[in-house]
């Protein structure tokens, strides 16, 4: 469902991100924001979106797109799961926005950092990728496992919430629009109040 | 009556014998009981009145709708994610129907150690049995067990576990499965279908769409509330005042305790939001050969108590209940990545999910944080910590009883058992802070009822110790977890309540 709201999960990352004051109580989480405010931004080399988008910018759609295929096993290039979450995340808070950004950004570049790769993220082999993820949702460091859990949720709400793919796991979808069931209550009209 | 306060351009103030803020469990019960005693009632509700229309089958667009907070609120540490309805009608509308008294057990405990010996399980018989004619309350058979219900019962009788139908308040279901994200059919006999719509027809005045701010209180007596109006066409939010001698929190076990704090209500020995219990659960699946569908069908209704002994002991243990498995929350709940977390969304019609409740001793704590939000502090302590080992270990028991190929930890990454000695696993990794993931549907406890001022906020009614006029009537009263599904127990309690309150005037 292209543009709809965030589901219920999505909050999950709205919190996760916006409690950086949790990170900031624990030596791993004063750790990851340090390193985020010393990692670069802005790089280039990101290829361009298909299309126009709402919330990410160029770079982190990319990074997103990467992140998102690595956690859902995606072969398949043609499933955009980016363009689903930047209309997620263009109707969160700002807050939530910016730690976003701030999210992404030490994740791709934690790659020098945390692995002593030579290569940001979205530019590694697809099993130096899984292998990196693998290293955020298996820390030590709790506050790495919350971004890995982060990213994986946001990345399972912009697929698994898109209709196309329900076929590829079994099932088969609302009843509502192919089984004509009968409503049993009947509702009050609200009266107004002034 | 329901009130649209979309069309109010100003601020308004009414006025009522009684002010009930909040239309779940609760709240629903209390307004229809002091209705029908001959109370005025302003019924005063933040979530929206929402119909069966409004209800797509689709969790990205119902999460939001019926839930606070989307419905993963998380604890500070993300161990546990907590849910919590947020509509007219409470959490009742995204309930999964099933109903249980509170244990004889708790009851007697309750007794014995907060001096509530007059909530003993006869005193409140004849509230259990009038809220479960309301309900329409009735024992679910082999006809309602879907394919995952069927695993559960079928592994807990080939290991000889003690297991029984479950009972629930849903008439002519149909069993399309989506519960959790309302019934588009209405064959729940929820809050708002029961109660809420009684007190309607009997002259309340219900209002959907208002934050309650505070309660106003002078000299230890109650004057009413206020609150802001929200989804007004113009736009701007106005302030809503209710003038009422008769003031009942039923906000829920996380926001009443809220609303205690922001209205600096007393509480000298710092008792409000302390003793939060979550009766948190996790979950194990089991792929199997065969198709299980397990979001078709009624998420519950078979029960496995033999690890809840209550008889034994009052304290820990936990129910098993297959699980809900609605596509979304699956994904988000299934561990790992990449491959492996494809492999397993590919077997997820083949899949069974058993979730474990754990009769918390753990006393967690809700506080408000810099935004004035809720923060739930809940670390599990090492008793609970046992116990959700212990239910890993039976979950992949039953699930290879009944004939499981494969057993999923919840852990972060992929943990799939292929053989039951794997299990030790469990005591090698133990239980981190957020690894492996719990959720919460039954949050309760933080107001609590005692006999003793000093170690209680409310006496056995819920009203306030030394407020007059200010009761509570929501999950938020009970002194320990109740250790089942608790909206029974919150409904007998609340007819208790509004007794009370037509009795005190
Ligand atoms: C998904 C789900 C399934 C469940 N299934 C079952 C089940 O099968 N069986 C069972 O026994 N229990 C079940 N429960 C639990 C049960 O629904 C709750 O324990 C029960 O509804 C609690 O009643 P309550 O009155 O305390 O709160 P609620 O029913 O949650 O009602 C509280 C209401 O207060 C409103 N409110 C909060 N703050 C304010 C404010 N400041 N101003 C105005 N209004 C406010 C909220 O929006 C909410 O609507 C389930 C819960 C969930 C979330």
């Amino acid at each position: 469902m292209k543009g709809e709201l965030p589901a219920g999960l999505l909050d999950v990352l709205e919190r996760e991100i916006e409690r950086r004051s949790l990170l900031r109580g624990s030596v791993s989480g004063v750790l990851l924001l340090w390193l985020g405010a010393l990692l670069p931004s802005g790089c280039r080399g990101y290829p361009s979106p298909p299309v126009s988008l709402h919330f990410f910018s160029d770079e982190e759609y990319a990074i997103f797109q990467a992140v998102a295929r690595a956690i859902l096993g995606l072969e398949d290039e043609d499933v955009d799961v980016a363009v689903e979450v930047d209309a997620l995340a263009s109707r969160m808070g700002g807050n939530v926005r910016r730690d976003i950004r701030w999210m992404l950004r030490i994740f791709e570049h934690g790659t020098h950092l945390f692995d002593l790769k030579g290569k940001r993220f979205s530019r590694l082999a697809r099993a130096d990728q899984e292998q990196y993820l693998r290293g955020w949702m298996t820390s030590s460091l709790g506050a790495r496992r919350m971004v890995f859990r982060a990213l994986k949720l946001l990345s399972v709400l912009g697929y698994y919430g898109m209709s196309e793919t329900w076929t590829t796991i079994g099932y088969d979808g609302p009843w509502l629009g192919r089984r004509t069931e009968e409503r049993r209550f009947s509702y009050e009209r609200p009266v107004p109040l002034a | 009556m329901i009130v649209d306060s979309s069309t109010v351009e100003a601020d308004v103030t009414l006025a009522a014998d009684v002010c009930v803020v909040g239309s779940g469990a609760g709240g629903s019960v209390v307004a229809a009981e002091l209705v029908a005693g001959g109370k005025s009632v302003v019924v005063l509700e933040e979530g929206h009145y929402w119909t069966s229309e409004d209800f797509t089958q689709r969790e990205e667009e119902m999460y939001p709708r019926l839930y606070r907070e989307r419905g993963t609120k998380p604890t500070a540490d993300y161990t546990v994610l907590v849910s919590q309805g947020r509509a007219l009608g409470g959490s009742t509308r995204a309930s999964f129907c099933l109903c249980f008294r509170t244990p004889r057990q708790i009851l007697a405990h309750w007794a014995e150690r907060f001096g509530l010996s007059d909530l003993a399980h006869e005193d409140l018989f004849p509230y259990f049995t009038r809220v479960e004619e309301r309900l329409a309350v009735q024992d679910m058979g082999p006809a309602e067990l879907n394919a995952n219900n069927r695993v559960l019962k079928r592994g807990a009788e080939r290991l000889g576990f003690r297991g029984r139908f479950l009972r629930h308040n849903r008439t002519d279901c149909l069993g399309c499965g989506y519960c959790a994200i309302g019934c588009a059919y209405d064959r729940k006999n929820d809050a708002l279908t029961t109660y809420l719509a009684a007190a309607s027809t009997g002259g309340a005045r219900i209002v959907p769409d208002v934050h309650v701010e505070k309660v106003r209180h002078e000299r230890g007596r109650v004057l009413g509330v206020t609150g802001r109006l929200a989804g007004t066409r113009t736009g701007k939010s106005y302030a809503l005042r209710v003038e009422a001698p008769t003031v009942v929190l039923a906000a829920g076990a996380l926001e009443s305790p809220m609303l205690w704090f922001r209205s600096d209500l007393p509480d000298r020995q710092r008792l409000a939001g302390r003793s939060l219990h979550l009766h948190p659960y996790l979950v194990v699946a089991g792929v199997f050969d065969e198709p299980i569908a397990a979001w078709q069908g009624i998420p519950h209704s078979y029960l496995v108590d033999e690890f809840l002994n209550l008889d034994k002991s009052v304290e820990g243990g936990y129910l098993a209940m297959a699980a809900s498995a609605l596509p979304i929350a699956t994904a988000a709940l299934l561990p790992g990545l990449g491959r492996d977390h494809r492999r397993l969304m590919n077997r997820y019609a083949r899949t069974a999910a058993i979730a474990f409740f754990l009769h918390d001793r753990t006393r967690g704590q809700i506080q408000a944080d810099s935004r004035g939000q809720a923060m739930i502090e809940y670390r599990l302590n090492d008793d609970d910590k046992r116990d959700a080992m212990s239910a890993m270990r039976r979950g992949c028991e039953l699930l290879f009883a009944a004939g499981a190929k494969s057993v999923v930890l919840p852990y972060n990454d992929l943990v799939e058992l292929h053989r039951r000695p794997e299990i030790q696993v469990v005591e090698e990794r133990g239980i981190l802070a957020n690894d492996p993931l719990f959720l919460s549907f039954h949050p309760q406890g933080t107001l609590p009822m005692g006999k003793e001022p000093k170690r209680s906020l409310l006496d056995s009614f819920g009203a306030a110790h030394g407020v007059t006029g200010l009761y509570v009537a929501d999950a938020s009263v009970f002194p320990t977890s109740v250790a089942v599904p608790p909206q029974i127990s919150v409904m007998a309690l609340a007819t208790r309540t509004a007794e009370r309150i037509l009795r005190a005037s």
